[in-house]
């Protein structure tokens, strides 16, 4: 499985006004949370993706992504 | 230590040589904001729409009266979307008498503070651009700080990157301070610290925002670069009423360094 990261001592709370991945305008106030993907493991991630079926990636995936994601939120939320 | 004299932050004339104790020429230590009034004669005004009725300068703040503005992302700074027509003042970026170039190593540090009673909720930038008078934020090329008005309550401050902002709005919050270091053709990275409004301030929160703009612009490399206060709403979805007043204050120190050449 391929490894994913955050760098927790770099969350912050920002105001960000910007862009999203869509062009969509961006205006909000929230947790900044860096997700690190190393490089060897970009196309190992992307090899799971399939951005056109709406199930992918799997579920066992997703959970690893989100896992890492919501574990820094807790945390940060929880010293916040 | 030695204090190492390098210009007079005022009219950047050269300091002369390392005093070697303290005292003789002028040192790094505790450099004098530069204030911006936009009245002094010195800025252009660039307003394409006709958005801008007049500016006035009191007491340290500017004060911009707007005409009526209909919600346009063309009017927002922070986005790069349908162009960007918003009103901006600027004038050529000169330390002593040496124009700073795109080339250069350049230290951008600004003082920023957004005003709770302006009428509408407010954006202003304090900049440095290699293109002010262009539409295209891939020309433009602006680095340096923002400040908006967040609501009655609040204001917010901090830096801002090419087409986009990174900022803290907080109820105590008082001025921004925000540096962008840009040089040889890259954009670089802007970071700031928010203060409170207490006498002295201090630090409430921080943050950066790189721009990701390594290289040289659509426009090539050596460009002359110019000081740039853009003005308009905080949002694409925000429109200003005829008559409605946004007030800020700003202050700024540039310097270059002799890195990387």
């Amino acid at each position: 499985m391929p490894a994913i990261h955050v760098d927790f001592d770099q969350v912050t709370v920002e105001s960000i006004a910007a862009m999203d991945t869509d062009g969509a305008e961006l205006v909000t106030t929230g947790f900044v949370i860096p997700v690190i993907i190393p490089l060897e493991d970009a196309g190992p991630w992307l090899a799971l993706y399939d951005e056109t079926s709406s199930t992918s990636p799997s579920a066992a995936n997703s959970r690893i992504i989100a896992r890492a994601v919501m574990a820094a939120l807790q945390a940060a939320a929880e010293s916040d | 230590m030695p204090v190492f004299p390098v210009f007079d932050p005022t009219t950047g004339a050269s300091g002369g040589a390392s005093s070697g104790g303290g005292g003789g020429g002028t040192s790094l230590a505790d450099l004098t904001p530069i204030p911006i009034d936009l009245t002094d004669g010195s800025w252009t005004l660039l307003d394409t729409d006709g958005l801008v009725s007049s500016v006035s300068h009191s007491g340290g703040f500017n004060t911009v009266i707007w005409n009526t503005v209909v919600a346009d992302a063309k009017y927002n700074w922070s986005t790069a979307s349908g162009g960007q027509s918003a009103p901006r003042f600027y004038k050529r970026l000169v330390i002593g008498t040496t124009q700073v170039t795109s080339t250069d190593t350049l230290l951008f540090t600004t003082e920023m503070e957004a005003s709770r009673t302006d009428d509408f909720l407010s954006k202003v930038i304090l900049t440095v651009a290699e293109a002010p008078t262009d539409t295209d934020v891939a020309v433009i090329r602006a680095t340096g700080g923002a400040a908006n008005k967040v609501s009655t309550t609040q204001i917010s401050g901090g830096t801002y990157s090419y087409s986009a902002e990174t900022v803290t709005q907080n109820a105590a919050l008082g001025k921004s301070i925000s540096t962008s270091l840009r040089g040889h053709e890259s954009l670089g990275v802007g970071c700031y610290i928010a203060l409170n409004d207490s006498v002295p301030a201090t630090g409430i929160s921080m943050g950066s925002r790189p721009s990701n703009r390594s290289s040289a612009g659509a426009a090539g490399a050596g460009q002359d670069l110019w000081l740039m206060v853009g003005v308009g709403p905080k949002t694409s979805a925000i429109g200003v009423t005829a008559g409605d007043q946004q007030r800020f204050a700003l202050s700024f120190v540039a310097v270059t360094m002799g890195f990387g050449a």
